[in-house]
């Protein structure tokens, strides 16, 4: 009975109307189906959309390998620059000595330089490649007056402790004494090698050169040296503090005048130098 | 022979708009109807229906004829009253419950159509489907209007099948009892 009721109630709701959306609206709704198949956005657009995100990210790959090659093949240069080398960084301390200095001292030096040469054969391989001397040239400019800004206040440290022979002692061709014996020929090995990091000025670095090369020649010309000359040339390239070691074994010898003269070339060496008293009483100079 | 509602959404998905008027065409009217006697404002039903078909050619590029095209169409009508009632402030679930005061109602809206059928019962009839409940109408209509059983009712509605049941079952005894003139028993009941 009740889909017999059911039935009847749908046949009168078919005849309430059959009301109908307008034409506009139609029109509307048919045209904005039709635009959207023209348009397509599941066609070209999308692909492009579709695209844009892995053509990104590859670009940024390719350029991000790119310049890490670019920075590894570059890298080398870096390393030469800015490896903390003590063997490059020794010659620098070398040129510390005033040019006008170098050719007194080299006059007093006797110390055959032929393990000299050979250090600075095998130094300069390492350092005369072509990108480190590019490289180098900036950077090298602005370090070497940081270096020489250090030198007056501060006094060398163990770094230049190879450059200080035992009196008496013969140069063995070990690497210290090597680098001990070399001490002058280097100056000219970095003059020549960087010219922009070894002299600020030509001028200067002719006077450098040319105070470099007088030792090794006079070295070569007098042969043998002696202990006292081989000493006073230590006394150039010591530390103060083992500098004055010696000025106060000297004294312990009872070698005094010797002590003095030494004394007095370390304070024109190093005039700002400070000396305890204790010390200073040992040396037996005045303050 | 004819082409089913899900080919010819495929067709349109493919690019095809000659298959989307043919499936316009042929749920146009019951949609709209579907949309005014639910809504009873034609200016709003008449938005909401285009609202519908701009979201059915959004759509189209992720449809897939998983069931029936009529049970997605209304289901997406379904969401567009719910967010129409919630703009009002009306919920459809408050109203879902069998209203105690069922009282056929006159409405002006379709004065024209009643005057050429039969005035008094036509007018009980749409009295009273205007004034149920509006999960309870919504039932009726998706039932009359676009053919869905009562399974696809609570597809398109959101709700299990027994509560569209008893929605459909309710609204069905109201309308006969306005037809019957039998409100009083069916309210009683």
């Amino acid at each position: 009975m009740n889909e017999r009721e059911d039935a009847k109630i749908s046949e009168r709701y078919r005849a309430l109307g059959r009301e109908e959306p307008g034409a506009a609206l139609d029109t509307a709704i048919l045209a904005a189906a039709r635009r959207a198949v023209r348009s397509r956005p599941g066609g070209a657009r999308t692909g492009l959309r579709r695209w844009t995100l892995p053509v990104s990210v590859a670009a940024v790959v390719v350029l991000s390998v790119t310049v890490t090659l670019q920075l590894q093949r570059e890298r080398p240069d870096a390393v030469a620059l800015y490896a903390p080398e003590p063997k490059k960084i020794e010659p620098s301390v070398a040129r510390q000595a005033p040019a006008e200095q170098a050719p007194s001292t080299a006059s007093r030096l006797a110390v055959p330089n032929e393990p000299s040469q050979a250090a600075t054969a095998d130094v300069e391989p390492q350092t005369a490649t072509p990108g480190a001397g590019r490289a180098s040239k900036p950077a090298a400019a602005e370090r070497a007056p940081r270096v020489d800004e250090v030198r007056p206040t501060q006094p060398p440290d163990s770094r230049a402790r190879p450059f200080a022979p035992d009196p008496g002692a013969t140069p063995a061709p070990s690497a210290a004494g090597r680098i001990v014996a070399s001490s002058p020929a280097p100056a000219e090995s970095v003059a020549d090698r960087a010219p922009a990091a070894a002299a600020p000025s030509p001028s200067r670095r002719e006077a450098s050169a040319a105070g470099a090369r007088s030792p090794n020649e006079a070295l070569r010309r007098n042969g043998p040296a002696s202990a006292e000359l081989r000493a006073k040339a230590g006394e150039k390239e010591d530390s103060p503090e083992r500098w004055l070691e010696r000025i106060v074994a000297l004294r312990a010898e009872g070698r005094d005048r010797e002590a003095d003269e030494s004394f007095a070339e370390f304070r024109k060496r190093y005039p700002d130098y400070r000396i305890s008293e204790e010390l200073l009483g040992k040396l037996g100079g005045k303050r | 022979m004819e082409a089913s509602d899900e080919q010819l959404m495929l067709a349109y998905q493919g690019g095809d708009a000659g298959a989307f008027e043919t499936l316009y065409t042929r749920h146009r009217g019951a949609l709209f109807r579907f949309m005014l006697r639910s809504i009873k404002e034609r200016g709003t039903a008449e938005e909401l229906f285009q609202e519908v078909w701009m979201r059915v050619i959004e759509a189209r590029a992720r449809y897939a004829p998983q069931a029936r095209f009529t049970t997605w169409l209304y289901t997406i009508a379904h969401h567009r009253m719910v967010d129409h009632w919630r703009r009002r402030g009306l919920s459809l679930v408050s109203l879902d419950e069998d209203d105690p005061a069922f009282e056929p109602a006159a409405s002006p809206v379709y004065e024209p159509q009643r005057q050429a059928e039969s005035r008094q019962e036509l007018g009980r009839l749409l009295a009273a489907l205007e004034a149920l409940p509006e999960a309870q109408r919504e039932a009726f209509l998706l039932h009359e209007e676009a053919g869905l059983s009562v399974a696809e009712i609570a597809t398109a509605t959101g709700s299990n099948e027994e509560t569209a049941k008893s929605r459909l079952r309710y609204a069905l005894a109201k309308l006969r009892a306005a037809l019957t003139e039998q409100g009083e028993n069916v309210r009683s009941g």
